[in-house]
């Protein structure tokens, strides 16, 4: 498939389509005091060591005809997802391309992100596209950590 | 002197204990013990916390825990091209928060080690107090983002500006005598007048 179809070009993704992140617990959520788990900052670092952020691009999705959530989960561990769209991403300061890697035509990378505030910036503006389940959320937590008790 | 010892002095300066010793300063690279960090947790735990009445882990135990995991995660945790967090990363951020709560005997609420896919470490509390998120990059670099809940203010810095701010406000969030206002101490405030 991949070698067949010619990647998109970042001009062509449209501003109001979303660029949509699993999020997996523990590591792109934190508790607050009360337990409550909430999307980190650090969901929207760069996720690589060449410093792009992964994400699925909703845009890429719909011209096959799948839903938004069409290739949820992207990690293991999930507890949800969050979006954003390609225009807010732009307006933060991070650029968005389709970037397809081989189990995954609809991938796309943000570039950019690894500045604070534009990382912050998108933490603001992100929502709970798949809402977090906080129980899930809870037990992945738990059993991470408790890891420390068999290693 | 070594950055690391530099660093290790001035930290011990801000929460001097009462004796002097005649041990020279720890160096973080011979601090690698942090590693194994149930002994860490432990020992942080007798040197700095007075006895609990009630089974909540302390800030140590949780701190430990997550720094377990963390350092468990393996290449391609965050999706293509994500790679492990190294335990020398892992300990930095470890030393920064145990050198900068643990004389804080109210010290109550642990922060959270938030890892991101590129190798960098993210130290993080959000209190009723307030907000503060402290980047470490694999690079050496460091950012730091802080709000007060209670004047609404944000603050922000990096690099040696950002590890001021940590040491000011870390023990502050983490407090769980959530009334008591703001006031650093004056070791505090000539650390930050010299780190300035």
């Amino acid at each position: 498939m991949l070698l067949l179809r010619r990647k998109w070009p970042s001009s062509k993704l449209q501003p109001e389509f979303r660029f949509i992140r699993t999020l997996r617990s523990p590591h792109h959520i934190v508790p607050d005091d009360r337990g409550f788990y909430r999307i980190s900052s650090k969901a929207f670092s760069p996720s690589s060591s060449d410093k792009k952020l992964s994400g699925d691009l909703e845009q890429i999705l719909a011209a096959d005809g799948l839903p938004p959530d069409g290739m949820y989960p992207a990690v293991r561990d999930p507890v949800g997802a969050a979006s954003i769209t390609v225009g807010q991403m732009r307006t933060a300061g991070a650029g968005v391309e389709h970037d397809p890697v081989p189990l995954n035509w609809y991938h796309g990378s943000a570039t950019g992100t690894g500045k604070d505030k534009v990382k912050r910036k998108l933490a603001e503006v992100a929502v709970e596209f798949i809402k977090i389940d906080q129980k899930l959320a809870a037990r992945f937590h738990e059993e991470w950590d408790a890891r420390k008790a068999s290693t | 002197m070594p950055v690391n010892q530099t660093l290790s002095s001035s930290t011990s300066l801000l929460f001097a204990p009462a004796a002097p010793s005649s041990q020279p300063a720890a160096t973080l690279s011979e601090k690698s013990y942090l590693i194994d960090f149930a002994t860490w947790a432990a020992q942080a735990r007798s040197a700095a916390q007075p006895a609990r009445v009630y089974n909540r882990p302390s800030w140590n135990d949780q701190l430990s825990a997550n720094a377990h995991s963390v350092l468990s995660l393996r290449p391609g945790w965050d999706g293509p091209g994500s790679i492990a967090i190294s335990a020398t990363l892992l300990s930095r951020a470890m030393f920064y928060v145990e050198s900068a709560i643990k004389a804080n005997a109210t010290s109550d609420a642990a922060p959270r080690l938030v890892p991101g896919g590129d190798g960098s470490i993210q130290i993080e509390w959000h209190t009723r107090r307030g907000e503060l998120e402290f980047d470490l990059d694999t690079d050496g670099a460091m950012s730091i983002w802080i709000r007060n809940h209670a004047s609404g203010a944000e603050f922000d810095g990096e690099g040696e500006e950002a590890l001021s701010l940590f040491y000011r406000w870390a023990p502050w969030i983490s407090s769980r005598l959530h009334d008591a206002p703001h006031a650093p101490t004056a070791a505090q405030m000539a650390f930050l007048e010299v780190a300035a």
